[in-house]
């Protein structure tokens, strides 16, 4: 993934991009459109509300990317990631008020039979995690952020970060074994 | 009675933050050394799940609302454009009344103001953000109307200290001058180097 976004935006293009040219903003969209959708996806709940996150991730790099600084191979898109990241949390902490996130998990509804560890893949019972759970999972686990830098995306201390990991850890265990029935 | 690692000191010994006595019992544990393993393999498992694309291109309407923000943008930087310009023609005249007797000769302040005025409706002809603009452009843009935006506070600390005319001068030139090259540089044509 890094390499091809690296292979299609060269500097001068970023330069361009940076100095608002559109077209220049759209290579940025064309390049890194994948590793958004895809953080937003496994963060969000539903596909409408990644693809609104992708949105609103570009609309903020288009009009911010003047005032990006970094240097670094890669800096690009931690940068933009950090947008994509930001914005799923904001879009996970307003679908918290509309409907009650925090009981989801035990709100899922189990599988309707057989075994229940070994007919669940992951994907399902990443689904099953509550959205504030599964987006500490994807950052940490999978994209790399400290605890510190979780909290301070969610507004949050470490110890509800580290704490939110382990729960969401010890749920993944009992449904990918079998051990209950949520 | 054994006490085996929780999902916290899992957790910490994977992240390189488990305390001693933690790593002591997981080397001696096969129950817990087979919890961590599956932790390894779980993060590894989540690791390769496939990459998801998005179903819908979302650019045309990132695209549009770039634009129109700019454009709104450009709307609001010519109306206070020409606020400005008026405060200025107010503090030009201001200066001028003190300055009656030189009446019958070419007055220099007020060809400036004219000028400016001119170069003001040039601008306003302009739609950058239905233009295709270079890199380089919309950089020389960018800085040119920062540096009117500066200017602009100096007109305004210059009407309250009641600058002397040759001060008030100086501030026009430098205005047309800054006016004069934003029409210049989007005229400019487009060029493209590098895409």
């Amino acid at each position: 993934m890094m390499t091809a976004v690296t292979a299609s935006l060269d500097d001068i293009a970023i330069q361009r991009a940076k100095a608002g040219d559109i077209h220049a903003l759209e290579r940025v969209y064309r390049a890194y459109q994948g590793t958004v959708y895809n953080l937003a996806r496994r963060m969000c709940r539903s596909r409408e509300d990644a693809e609104d996150v992708l949105q609103e991730t570009f609309l903020e790099v288009c009009l911010s990317i003047g005032k990006f600084r970094g240097a670094e191979p890669g800096s690009l898109t931690a940068w933009i990631k950090r947008i994509a990241a930001s914005k799923a949390l904001m879009k996970i902490r307003r679908a918290k008020y509309r409907d009650t996130d925090e009981f989801f998990e035990d709100a899922a509804p189990a599988p309707e039979t057989g075994d229940v560890g070994l007919r669940m893949d992951l994907e399902a019972v990443m689904c099953r995690l509550s959205d504030t759970a599964r987006a500490v999972v994807w950052l940490h686990d999978i994209e790399g952020y400290t605890h510190e830098d979780i909290a301070e995306l969610m507004g949050k201390s470490v110890s509800f970060s580290k704490s939110q990991l382990s729960r969401a850890h010890t749920r993944l265990r009992k449904w990918l074994s079998g051990e209950a029935r949520c | 009675m054994l006490i085996h690692c929780t999902m916290d000191e899992l957790l910490a010994i994977r992240d390189g933050e488990g305390s001693q006595a933690a790593s002591r019992h997981l080397d001696e544990c096969d129950e817990c050394s087979h919890e961590l393993n599956l932790l390894h393999q779980r993060v590894a498992a989540l690791k390769t799940m496939p990459t998801l694309n998005p179903p819908r291109d979302r650019w045309s309407v990132v695209r549009d609302e770039v634009l129109a923000g700019r454009a709104k943008k450009r709307r609001q930087f010519v109306g206070w454009l020409g606020a400005a310009a008026a405060a200025s023609v107010m503090l030009t005249l201001g200066v001028g009344q003190l300055v009656v007797s030189a009446a019958r000769e070419p007055d220099p302040l007020a060809e400036l103001v004219n000028e400016a005025q001119s170069l003001e409706q040039a601008l306003r002809v302009f739609r950058p953000e239905s233009r295709v603009m270079s890199g380089r452009v919309a950089t020389a843009v960018a800085a040119l109307e920062d540096r009117l935006f500066a200017l602009e506070v100096r007109f305004g600390r210059a009407q309250q200290r009641r600058a002397s005319r040759e001060q008030v001068i100086r501030l026009w030139e430098e205005r047309v001058g800054l006016m004069g090259a934003l029409v210049e540089v989007r005229r400019a044509p487009v060029t493209y180097v590098g895409f």
